[in-house]
Order: C-alpha cells, then sequence, then structure tokens
C-alpha cells in the first residue's frame, strides 16, 4: 500500500502517456511512469520516494506486443515477466526472468519495469546485452530504436519524460546456446549474490552479470579472455577476476570475497557447459 | 541465532568412557537479553534447568547467565530457548560420538535417560514425566533409516549426509500458573466451552474439545469452543503457553466437566428419583446404569428437570473448573541447582537427510525426520502438521534467519526482503511418527507437543552439514557463505 493520497492515470497510448507527464511535471508534480509496480509501491511504503502521480502504462496495446516480426523478435516494455518465460521465444531471456523474484511476482514485473528500475540487479538487462538488442525510446511524441549497448551504461540512460514501449532482438541469437546461472545467498528466490548469463554466437562466447558490482554489465574485455584459446579454463576463470571493471563490494547478502569464490567455479561451469554444445 | 530471537553462546565440555558414556559436563551459557529483559532470565533457568537434554550425566556444572546488551532485547521463540540450547548440545554430542568413534545414534542411545535417573535439577525420572526417548531413537532409526552409511557420494562434488538433533523440553510455567474453564449448556444439549487460552495454531482447542467431548459423552461435532477471547468475561488463563494449553487448560476443563457431570446427574437423579450414584452418563444422556434403556438427554435436564406435574426441579447446568499448577518452584537452589520448574518433560528425536554441493556449499534439506513421545496420538492428522509446522520453522531457522548489524551496529536486516524465511519450494518431505507413553497427571495422558517439532533441526542440520564438509559448524544460521568462512578460518 502507498499510505499517502496520489493521482493515477491509467492511459491507452504512448502520446497520451506522455502528454500527461508533460502537463503533469509542469504543475512540478512528482511523477512516475508506472510498470507494475513492485518498486513504487515498496519505496512508497519505506518512503524513500515521495509520489504525487503516476501514469500506468500497463493498458498501452502495442507495448504489450510479445511475438516475431519478421526476422526480430518484438518484446513490447509492458510484457510480463511469466509471460515472456512462458512464450519460450528466446528461452535465455526466459530463464533469466522467470528467476527473479517469485511467481506472483513475476506476473505483474514487467521486462520494462525490471530493466528500467532502480534496483541494482536488473537481471532482465542480461541477455539483452548480450543479443544485441534495440530498444525504442518513447521522446518528445516520437519513437526512436536505439541499440541497446550503446543507452546502456551501468543502467538505461533515460530523462524523466521518456519511456521505453519495446525491445528487438534479432532472431539469429534466440536459438544459439545458452547458460544461466544463479547464486543467492540461501534460499532459491532471492536477490542474486551472482547471476551469469552467457551465450554463445559465432563460436564466441559472449557473457553479461548481475549482483556482482552494484549495477549489471557485459564485458568485452573479459569476453575476449574467455575466448582466448590460449588460456586453460583455469587461467581465464583466475583471469576475469582480476579484470573485474571493480572488486564487489560486501553487501548484505554476502561479502565480495564470497562473490569473487562463487564466480569462479560459475565461470568454469560456463566453459565447460559450452565445451559440451558444440 | 538471530538476536531478536535469541543470542546464545556456550562453551560445553563433556568427558565420557571410551566407548562413549558420558560421565560428566561443564557446561556455560550466555544469553543475549539485549537492552532490556522482558523473559530473558526466565529462559536463562529453563536452559539451566534442561541443560543436559535427554541424556543422563551424573556429575553437571552448569552456569546460564542473561546478558544485558545493545542489540534488539530478545524474546521467546516456540521452544522457549530449548531450540537454542539443544544445538549447543547436541553439537557437542555429535563431536563426542566422533572422538569416540562411535555412530550419533549409538551414542544417543547410550546415554539416553531411564526411568530413576535425574533431571540436572534433581527431579527423578519416570515414564509419566519423562516418556520414553529411548525408544524414539530406536524409531527414528527405521524411520529416517540410520544405521546405513550417513554419508553417500553421488559424484565428486555432491554428497547425501544425514544428522540427528535430539531434544527435550519442559514448560518453566510461574507458580501460579493457573487456568479456568466454564461449560453451558444449548437448549439442544450441545455444550459451550469458555476458556482464556490464546489459540495461534497450535490447534490446542480443537484437542481440548476431543476430550470434553469424550469426557460428556458428546460428539465432538457438539462441543463449541469459543473462539475469541475476552478477558472481561472469560476465565482467565496465565498466559500464551500454546504447548502448555492441552494440559493446564486441559485439566481446568477436565475439572469443570466433573462438575457439570455431577450438576447434571443431580437434576437426573431428581425426576428418575434414584440416587446420583447409580447414575451414569453416555450418549449425551443421563443413565441408570443398572438399566441403562433409562435416562434423560442432556437438553432434558441442562435447564432443570420439568416432572410430570409440570413443577421444575433442580438448576441450570453451568459446569466450573480450574486448575492450578502445583508441586514447582520458581527458583533453582542458589547453592546446588535443585528444584522442580516445570511438571514433565516431552522428549523426542529428529533428523534431516540433505545433499550438499561441496564446490560451491550450496544444499538442499531433501528430507526431515521426527519422532516424539506424545503420550497419546488422540489426533494424529492435527498433532502431526503442527508438528511439521515446527520442523518447518526449525529448518529455516537454521538455514536463513538472522539479524545483521552494520559495522556502526546499526540494524540492516529491516524487511522480510533481507530476512528470508524458508520459502515453500525449499520445503523437504516431512515424516513424522510417534511414540505414546502416557503422562499420568494429563488429560488423556497427551503430552505438551506443539512447540515441539522445532528443537531439534537446527543441530540435525548443522550436524548434517559438520559431517558433509569434514569440519564442525557450530553458528547459526548456517548457509553457503557461513560454511566457506568456516572451511578458511
Amino acid at each position: 500500500m502507498i499510505p499517502k493520497t496520489f493521482e493515477y492515470y491509467k492511459v491507452d497510448s504512448e502520446k497520451e502517456a506522455f502528454d500527461i507527464y508533460s502537463i503533469l511535471s509542469s504543475e512540478n508534480k512528482k511523477v512516475y511512469y508506472y510498470a507494475g509496480g513492485s518498486e513504487i509501491i515498496t519505496m512508497s511504503r519505506a518512503s524513500s520516494i515521495n509520489v504525487d502521480a503516476v501514469i500506468d502504462l500497463k493498458g498501452i496495446k502495442s507495448m504489450q506486443k510479445l511475438k516475431m516480426d519478421g526476422e526480430n523478435l518484438i518484446i513490447g516494455s509492458m510484457a510480463t515477466l511469466s509471460r515472456i518465460g512462458e512464450s519460450r521465444l528466446f528461452p535465455l531471456l526466459g530463464t533469466t526472468v522467470m528467476r527473479i523474484a517469485d511467481h506472483t511476482n513475476q506476473n505483474r514485473i514487467t521486462i520494462g519495469g525490471n530493466v528500467c528500475g532502480t534496483i541494482i540487479y536488473r537481471e532482465a538487462i542480461l541477455p539483452l546485452l548480450l543479443a544485441d538488442a534495440s530498444c525504442s525510446v518513447y521522446i518528445n511524441g516520437t519513437e526512436k530504436e536505439i541499440p541497446i549497448n550503446s543507452i546502456f551504461n551501468q543502467r538505461i540512460n533515460l530523462s524523466n519524460s521518456e519511456f521505453i514501449t519495446k525491445f528487438k532482438v534479432g532472431s539469429e541469437f534466440l536459438n544459439v546456446p545458452y547458460f544461466h546461472l544463479k547464486k543467492t545467498k540461501s534460499e532459491k528466490i532471492d536477490y542474486p549474490l551472482i547471476t551469469l548469463c552467457a551465450l554463445k554466437y559465432n563460436g564466441m562466447i559472449r557473457i553479461a552479470f548481475s549482483g556482482l558490482l552494484n549495477y549489471p554489465f557485459r564485458s568485452l574485455e573479459i569476453e575476449e579472455i574467455l575466448n582466448d584459446e590460449n588460456l586453460s579454463d583455469e587461467e581465464k576463470a583466475d583471469s576475469v577476476i582480476e579484470r573485474l571493471p571493480k572488486r564487489p563490494a560486501n553487501t548484505i547478502t554476502g561479502s565480495g570475497e564470497f562473490k569473487l569464490f562463487l564466480l569462479k567455479n560459475m565461470i568454469l561451469e560456463a566453459l565447460q557447459k559450452f565445451k559440451e554444445c558444440v | 541465532m538471530a538476536p531478536s530471537r535469541l543470542g546464545l553462546e556456550a562453551t560445553i565440555k563433556m568427558s565420557c568412557t571410551l566407548d562413549g558414556k558420558i560421565k560428566a559436563a561443564e557446561m556455560r551459557f550466555w544469553l543475549d537479553s539485549g537492552a532490556y529483559t522482558d523473559i530473558s532470565p526466565n529462559m536463562s533457568k529453563a536452559i539451566a534447568a534442561n541443560c543436559s537434554g535427554p541424556y543422563n550425566i551424573e556429575n553437571l556444572s552448569c552456569d546460564s547467565f542473561c546478558v544485558y546488551t545493545n542489540h534488539n532485547y530478545s524474546t521467546a521463540f516456540r521452544g522457549f530457548s530449548h531450540e537454542s540450547y539443544m544445538f549447543c548440545v547436541e553439537r557437542c554430542i555429535d563431536e563426542l560420538a566422533k572422538k569416540c568413534n562411535i555412530s550419533p545414534l549409538e551414542i544417543r542411545l547410550k546415554n539416553a535417560i531411564v526411568p530413576g535417573n535425574l533431571s540436572p535439577t534433581g527431579v527423578e525420572l519416570s515414564a509419566s514425566n519423562s516418556g520414553d526417548f529411548r525408544k524414539c531413537l530406536e524409531k527414528l532409526n527405521i524411520l529416517a533409516n540410520l544405521s546405513e552409511n550417513n554419508i553417500v557420494y553421488m559424484d565428486d562434488n555432491k554428497v547425501r549426509v544425514k544428522g540427528i538433533g535430539a531434544f527435550w523440553k519442559a514448560p518453566n510455567p510461574s507458580t501460579d500458573a493457573s487456568a479456568g474453564a466454564v461449560i453451558t449448556f444449548n437448549k439442544d444439549g450441545s455444550i459451550n466451552l469458555n476458556i482464556g487460552s490464546v489459540e495461534m495454531g497450535s490447534g490446542g482447542k480443537n484437542l481440548i474439545a476431543q476430550m470434553l467431548a469424550e469426557k460428556l459423552q458428546i460428539s465432538y461435532e457438539r462441543v463449541f469452543v469459543e473462539a475469541s477471547v475476552n478477558t472481561k468475561t472469560m476465565p482467565k488463563y496465565w498466559k500464551t503457553v500454546a504447548s502448555l494449553s492441552s494440559f493446564l487448560v486441559g485439566r481446568a476443563v477436565m475439572n469443570a466437566a466433573d462438575d457439570a457431570i455431577s450438576q447434571l446427574k443431580s437434576n437426573a437423579s431428581l425426576a428418575l428419583n434414584c440416587p446420583v450414584e447409580d447414575l451414569d452418563i453416555k450418549d449425551e444422556k443421563v443413565i441408570i446404569k443398572y438399566k441403562p434403556e433409562i435416562g434423560l438427554g442432556f437438553k432434558d435436564i441442562a435447564f432443570g428437570t420439568k416432572l410430570e406435574n409440570g413443577n421444575v426441579v433442580g438448576k441450570q447446568v453451568i459446569g466450573r473448573g480450574s486448575y492450578i499448577i502445583g508441586h514447582i518452584s520458581s527458583k533453582l537452589a542458589v547453592d546446588n541447582g535443585k528444584g522442580k520448574t516445570g511438571n514433565a518433560w516431552t522428549v523426542g528425536a529428529e533428523a534431516v537427510e540433505l545433499e550438499v554441493d561441496l564446490k560451491d556449499y550450496s544444499f538442499k534439506v531433501l528430507n526431515a525426520y521426527l519422532v516424539i513421545d506424545i503420550g497419546n496420538l488422540i489426533n494424529p492428522k492435527e498433532m502431526t502438521c503442527v508438528l511439521k509446522g515446527g520442523m518447518s520453522m526449525g529448518i529455516s531457522l537454521a538455514i536463513n534467519e538472522e539479524d545483521i548489524y552494520d559495522e556502526d551496529a546499526i540494524f540492516q536486516d529491516t524487511s522480510l526482503r533481507t530476512y528470508k524465511v524458508m520459502h515453500i519450494n525449499s520445503a523437504p518431505n516431512y515424516l513424522v511418527d510417534f511414540v505414546q507413553t502416557p503422562q499420568l497427571d494429563a488429560p488423556y495422558g497427551v503430552r505438551a507437543f506443539s512447540e515441539h517439532g522445532v528443537l531439534g533441526m537446527p543441530a540435525a542440520i548443522a550436524n548434517a552439514i559438520s559431517l558433509a564438509v569434514g569440519h564442525e559448524i557450530d553458528e547459526l544460521p548456517i548457509y553457503p557463505e557461513v560454511i566457506y568462512k568456516n572451511l578458511k578460518d
């Protein structure tokens, strides 16, 4: 529950959403696009945000799409995690999102909401980064398609008035060999200590992580190490740990040291898996 | 243990003969009370009074300290501190078994209490006041198949292990702990029961209704226990003590039932014109013992009895009863620790089977087992269910639940997002079996049981994990990083 009075708008189109946003923000109101609510509700309850108005995007039909369109998979940003998982259209993404929260929440959380959230994990972004996906951003009345890898730096960089309408993934990435491994403190359903997503495309391993640092990331430098034929698996794993963008921090769920301990095993497991599926 | 439940530290020394017979033990417990005492001194006392666990230790020294700290204040969890000190004792017993090169089951069988032994505070144990612990172990052995190898390698990295955690528990009531009960009748002869006991899922009110139905020879469906509690109108009950209600409230209800029966008989004797000693109750009627076909239904006599001439004799039947726990003392003797602080023990033994990944120390609880001496299994489904609930809480306590403070002692674990209780998909198979040694002073011999499922689980899990990783792990909770740190240090 949100313990204060706030305005709620359910909109039918992207334009309506943007127009209402413009009006409300010109009235100096604190406005949020609402894409499922799990963050807005919990953060309001904890008084860490102060909501004057929310604009619910979940009713916009064009943003709920989940289907193949020619050579591309179109994923509306308002598609729920459970729909994506059950569709089996992009197995790596499906596996990843079905390990976010529990089933009740997967029915509510949307991919757009997870990817753009303030939560540090944002695991749904990992497969999109690996598959060179693009996203369509609604900016000032027009939709603009932007490659994820160029708009993403630790997080998707949007201004407050902008929102993502859909993601597009090339079909060549959908059914490649993939690997997903999530390690938690103890319970299966929990935030990750580390979530590792990887796929093999054109003979090369691509890899991305969540939980390890306080933002999700894909590192080309790490991928280079993993694809270096002159290194043994053990050397690759050690080298990855050495070349992380920064050291993992101690958090409430686990120490940085323990995360590195897990990481090494996880990388070895991923390398082994890709060897088996050649 | 989680400080807002119970932060307990202990040092335990045990000595035994080469074949594993325990001869002496020295124990020290420090209970983290937090900034306020609340109930923690009583928990410290309960620890001291029961510190040996269900084992006969002839030479025993125990100091149990209640310590003020700057943590959250702690209060009793399900098990009233027994879930915590039993962890310490049961870990020690397992380590002792390893030293003696005998199995965890064998060392427990060898030292199990038997009638005639003394409790840590000098109470003589009997079958009635402490049941049959040895039989519980023997049944657990069959239920959990403990005689096969306790560690089995599934592959290079995965092992399956079993661990035992036994328990006993005595209540720790104040000397004025009392309960009251009032029985009234409805026009159709069905009965209402008013008791002050608070029901929090322990099923106590169901069991009491069963007992009353049996006693008054009326069907269970026709006993209406008032579900809500109104302290203004209901007889006083000592406090919310789930596991004691079948005993304490049960005794008051039996007492009230006797009172109601004597009033029913008195009314019936006037109508039937025969002495009360010739009357008995059966099938919701007062009957004449030697002529059972002659009788009057409760509905015809509960509000006095109408004679053939139209006059009404007798009075409205209102059964009144109470019980106060007797023969216990609130304090233990300062010089030798002697004293009787509870009326009876419930004993039992639990076990778990885990699969442990030796590479990253993740593990899954596959099976959880419990055998308890319940006294009398009057409601198998409900009693099993309550015990399984306790087992689940015990597992959660062992593998998840903790309060986390940062370096500046600021509490971090402020919501259930990070303070995890066991999720349903982590739950194991629960297997429960019973031993039945009646407790003679308890209604229908039923022992306290509703807290007890929790008690042995933390130790069973720690014993199993210690076996799997080849390192003694003496702290809770235990999750992969805790194992990693223990192995590293």
